[in-house]
């Protein structure tokens, strides 16, 4: 189970990274498809594996709905390309910023989260680990961009990190339930946004 | 059949009958102005928890609705607070044939008041987080709608409030331990934190208001008010709630004078922000911003006191909120623009907008014989007589929103008007507009008509008083 739980938390760091630094959807969907195989494996350490399964569930169906809308409107796809390019521009040294970036806020992580594991007690410290990599780096996601795609992936990140953590200290079917339909709910809402984009870069 | 069913799920299924009913518009009007018409007449109809006799037929309607594990209880004490909610849906959807929403804005506002019942009814109260950010996606929704283009306010919007949900949760998480457990101060101190800091997400609060400007210039300005109406009214309801659940929040000064202070900075900020607004739509949103800070500095004083200041307030503003988001969509509807170099003199072709709005603004200010004089009064001599400095902040913020309404004026009144446009006024939004103002007018001579309703509003926190 340690080791399950350690290699979630390891699948879920590289994903995150891997989410923050590729410009292209296709491999961000992969990313985020795979960061809940990460996050299903943190979750099965302490929750049984059907509710662990849901979660899984809810995110590849997010990252699908999410994907489904790239493919089907091009423009869009193309400008998420274009915009991530000319933000790269604009940010210094574009993905070497980002990536001095992550591990700024990974050696931050290493150094703050053992002395926060009183924040919320009998959570594992993979778990510990894999949740403030998500949070710290959904946040960093949001903050660096515009791009409803990418803001929605953050934002996405960010409640799957808090979800690892509440789910630890407060075992609820009704919270792993609504945190699914936020997921769900969230994913669709990016899906219009992204869908209003199109028709204003067509325009 | 219990409360929760009556003003939770039957909304909700209203929504999805309006949103099935999609382009027949008079028809999902008339359904939806009805319907929240009979929610809010119900409230002062039906009894919690006491049979109700129909012919042969005896019915109790209960007040808790049981749901995977946790509950959503409405009692008697909650249904003035519904009354307001539904009361003001009516009017808002009322006027929205006039304001050119989306056809999604009747449907969508249905769900926001089922979803605000719910934050309402929820127990532990904590979970009313999850609430407020499924109304919040929604409410992205019906901004980008709208507006027809994903702005920067609907995506920090989303952001702010999102980012929100966790650390309320965990702060009631910390709440729950700190109840069943002696308190601690290391734990005090946390919930404190997570607590504070998901507020001043959830609330619009210095320095994460820059959403409220850009939705009021981004989206329709009667859907971006409505919103920001709705989030203000129950996200302070549930902060309030909160404080006054929990004994050691009730009891500590320190929170009670850390919240009051930011209402003032709140109010200082909205004042000088609006004196150097040239958009309508912002101005409003500096004028929320001051509104916000008002229900901060009632939340922060001691319950007996500011539990009545915080009712008594929130009536004028609904009715001023209104009145003022449609004189807004009128103009913009009229002129296409709410900047002030292009509504120079526009008082000559709408008169009955522009009045409403001015009429509106001074309200919100707090002018005298208007509807937001009489609350405020109070709360300024409490203020005068704790501190001089506070009042004279105060008085800076009030100054600031006066200078504001006295340029919006002159814009409006004064000046070469643009081309007359094609759509004026009509006579439904005359009589509404009207309606307003007399409203705005009546509440302002005589205050003691909502007294009574205000008594009623306050028994929702005297049961929480130790």
């Amino acid at each position: 189970m340690e080791l399950l739980s350690w290699s979630g938390m390891v699948i879920v760091g590289l994903t995150s990274i891997g989410l923050l630094i590729s410009h292209n959807w296709r491999y961000s969907i992969l990313f985020f498809a795979l960061q809940y195989v990460g996050i299903f494996l943190l979750i099965t350490s302490y929750r049984p594996i059907e509710i662990a399964g849901v979660i899984l569930l809810t995110g590849w169906v997010s990252g699908i709905v999410l994907g489904f809308v790239l493919l089907s409107e091009q423009s869009v796809s193309l400008s998420i390309s274009t915009d991530t390019e000319q933000e790269a521009q604009i940010l210094p040294s574009g993905k070497t910023f980002r990536f001095f970036t992550i591990c700024l806020v990974l050696l931050a992580i290493w150094a703050l989260t053992p002395n926060m594991e009183t924040l919320a007690p009998g959570v594992g410290q993979a778990q510990f680990y894999g949740s403030a990599i998500l949070i710290s780096l959904g946040m960093l996601q949001v903050s660096l961009t515009t791009q409803p795609f990418r803001v929605i992936l953050g934002l996405l990140t960010f409640l799957a990190g808090a979800e690892i953590i509440y789910d630890s200290i407060e075992n609820s079917v009704l919270i792993t339930g609504l945190f699914s339909v936020v997921n769900l709910c969230l994913a669709l809402v990016g899906a219009y946004l992204l869908i209003i984009h199109s028709t204003e870069i067509k325009q | 059949m219990n409360a929760p069913v009556l003003w939770v799920i039957l909304p909700l299924g209203v929504s999805i009958i309006l949103f099935a009913l999609g382009s027949w518009k008079k028809t999902s009007f008339i359904i939806a102005v009805s319907s929240s018409l009979l929610f809010t007449v119900l409230t002062s109809v039906i009894p919690i928890g006491t049979p109700l006799h129909i012919g042969s037929m005896n019915i109790t309607i209960t007040d808790s609705f049981p749901f995977l594990g946790r509950q959503f209880i409405l009692t008697t004490n909650d249904l003035p607070i519904l009354a307001l909610v539904y009361g003001s849906l009516a009017f808002w959807l009322g006027a929205a044939s006039i304001a050119d929403t989306p056809k999604a804005f009747l449907p969508v506002g249905m769900m926001m008041a089922a979803f605000l019942t719910a934050i309402l009814a929820v127990e532990p109260k904590l979970y009313a987080a999850i609430f407020i950010e499924l109304v919040t996606l929604v409410s992205v929704l019906l901004l980008v709608m709208s507006g027809r283009t994903v702005g920067r306010g609907s995506i920090r919007f989303l952001v702010f409030q999102t980012l929100s949900m966790p650390l309320i949760l965990y702060g009631g998480f910390i709440l729950g331990q700190i109840e069943s457990s002696q308190p601690q101060v290391e734990l005090l101190s946390r919930a404190t934190i997570s607590f504070g800091l998901g507020f001043v997400l959830l609330m619009g609060i210095f320095p994460f208001h820059t959403w409220l400007p850009l939705i009021m210039e981004e989206a329709n300005p009667y859907v971006a008010s409505f919103l920001i109406y709705m989030f203000t009214l129950v996200n302070s309801i549930f902060i309030n709630t909160l404080i006054n659940r929990y004994e050691w929040l009730q009891a500590s000064p320190e929170v009670h004078i850390i919240i009051a202070t930011i209402g003032l900075i709140m109010i200082l900020f909205g004042g000088i922000s609006a004196v150097f607004q040239t958009h309508l739509g912002r101005i409003f949103a500096s004028f929320a911003l001051s509104e916000i800070g008002y229900t901060l500095i009632t939340i922060g004083m001691p319950i007996e006191i500011g539990g009545s200041l915080f009712f008594a307030l929130i009536i004028p503003r609904a009715l001023s909120m209104a009145v003022w988001a449609l004189g807004l969509a009128i103009i913009k509807n009229n002129y296409q623009s709410l900047n002030f170099t292009d509504l120079r003199g526009i008082f000559r072709h709408s008169p009955f907008a522009v009045s409403g709005l001015i009429i509106a603004q001074l309200s919100a200010l707090g002018f005298p014989l208007l509807a937001g004089f009489p609350p405020r009064l109070p709360l300024w001599a409490t203020i005068v007589e704790e501190n001089l400095w506070i009042a004279l902040i105060l008085s800076i913020g009030t100054l600031g929103l006066f200078v504001s309404t006295a340029r919006v004026a002159l814009i409006l009144f004064v000046g070469n008007s643009p081309a007359i446009p094609h759509n004026p006024e009509n006579k439904i939004a005359r009589w509404f507009t009207v309606v307003g103002i007399l409203g705005i007018l009546l509440l302002g001579i005589m205050p003691q008509i909502i007294t009574p309703f205000v008594v009623r509003l306050l028994r929702m926190f005297q049961i929480m008083m130790p």
